[in-house]
């Protein structure tokens, strides 16, 4: 489903069409959740801010702008509220103190598939907010350097340099770790 | 040590993004140097792998939670009323919705004291402490069928906060609603043409204060909730109708209505 499809299903919404909602929260229900999962690192706080984002999405429906993509302004409602709810439920400290217990290395030279995947995230959770929104944008949601500039609202230089060091941390976390490849 | 524009050549080839020009330089760089071709093998694996990583299924509860907390919310529309009364419905209604109208009378509360602080300050634009009684009253607008005729979309990106302007028309009346998604207080002003338009009541101004003066209204938002101004007159042509937003003493967006196509 194309960008004007969604602005068709905003409008029909707007005109009175529950249902147009509906399929707006089918469509993008499950990449929200996901960049709420992994910016907070629990299921139910996702659950719960990704219900909120489309609650505030219904409520704000008559400021979104047609000319802007439906997407990237329901990204950027979900990365503020899951910086909200982070900042309430004062997780920033607790990814402050942890990068350097990431460093440290782990005895295991070897990883499944399984193992690695899990590392990798614990990885990302050890990453600050700013370089994990962009990992999760780039890598997970596949978005280019000009849309994750719009959802962040941030230039699309800035939306580089934050990737490029996040990607440097991240491999300097994983090295830590004893995870090279 | 890779030099960080070798670095950036990587991470652009890693997103395609590379140019042809940087490409070759990568690969000489990568034939020459093992240093660099090391860590870029690393990097390579690392976006690969970040790339492959499987989305997570949300709980099957979630759908219906969402839509049940959906059907509770107030509907959307172009031009709705809110004010005191929806509220007040909201803490009249079932648990979910009064915990939300609880939660948005306590952050209203906070919004205003926050509100008073700032209010009281000396640096306090002058303009926004008094509102002429005789221009401006603050009952709600009678629900009449409006016609939207014009808007301005606020980017993020120009003006700090995601915002529009929308104009509607309802007989000799023309209503601006002006409206920003932002938790922190915006200041602005709408300038019109005082040869056609004259504010006759600004409704709804529940978070936020404005001042109203021949050809321009200002205004601070402070919270979500729109404010809307009707004007006795009808706005031609509605490009006549500019929102300045204000940061820090200087205008950071500028922008003239656009009729609705």
């Amino acid at each position: 489903m194309r960008a004007h499809d969604d602005a068709e299903l905003v409008r029909g919404c707007l005109a009175g069409n529950q249902r147009s909602f509906e399929t707006l929260v089918r469509k993008y229900e499950k990449p929200i959740y996901n960049v709420a999962f992994r910016m907070l690192r629990d299921p139910d706080d996702a659950m719960d801010v990704t219900q909120t984002v489309f609650v505030k999405a219904y409520e704000k429906l008559n400021l979104f702008d047609e000319k802007r993509e439906f997407f990237s302004w329901i990204y950027r409602i979900a990365i503020n509220e899951s910086i909200n709810f982070s900042k309430r439920s004062k997780r920033l400290d607790e990814y402050e103190s942890g990068i350097t217990a990431a460093l440290a290395p782990t005895q295991e030279d070897q990883y499944s598939a399984e193992a690695l995947t899990e590392e990798i995230n614990r990885a990302i959770e050890m990453l600050k907010l700013d370089y994990r929104m962009v990992i999760v944008l780039k890598h997970f949601h596949d978005f280019s350097y000009q849309e994750m500039a719009d959802v962040l609202g941030i230039p699309e230089k800035t939306v580089k340099s934050r990737l490029f060091s996040a990607r440097q941390q991240l491999k300097e976390i994983l090295s830590g770790r004893g995870v090279t490849r | 040590m890779i030099d960080p524009n070798t670095t950036e050549i990587m991470n652009l080839e890693l997103d395609g993004t590379a140019t042809e020009a940087q490409r070759k330089r990568l690969r000489h760089i990568l034939e020459t140097d093992a240093e660099a071709r090391a860590h870029f093998e690393v990097l390579r694996a690392l976006a690969g792998r970040l790339d492959a990583h499987p989305q997570l299924e949300p709980p099957s509860e979630m759908h219906p939670r969402i839509m049940a907390a959906i059907d509770a919310a107030p509907a959307p529309r172009a031009y709705r009323e809110g004010g005191i009364g929806a509220w007040l419905s909201g803490i009249l209604a079932p648990p979910r919705r009064r915990l939300v109208a609880t939660f948005g009378l306590g952050l209203a509360t906070g919004v205003f004291l926050l509100a008073a602080v700032q209010f009281g300050r000396s640096g306090f634009p002058e303009g926004f402490r008094g509102v002429d009684p005789s221009q401006v009253s603050g009952t709600l607008a009678p629900q009449i069928a409006s016609e939207l005729v014009a808007s301005i979309p606020v980017p993020a990106t120009e003006a700090g906060a995601d915002g529009n302007v929308q104009v509607f028309q309802q007989g000799d009346e023309t209503v601006a609603e002006v409206s920003f998604l932002s938790d922190s207080p915006v200041s602005w002003i709408l300038e019109f043409d005082p040869a056609r338009l004259a504010v006759t009541r600004v409704d709804a101004v529940r978070q936020g204060y404005f001042s109203v003066s021949p050809g321009q209204v200002h205004g601070l938002s402070i919270g979500q909730d729109p404010l809307k101004i009707v004007f006795d007159g009808r706005a031609e042509p509605v490009q006549s109708i500019v929102l300045k937003v204000v940061k820090d003493d200087r205008v950071v967006f500028e922008r003239s209505a656009r009729p609705n196509p």
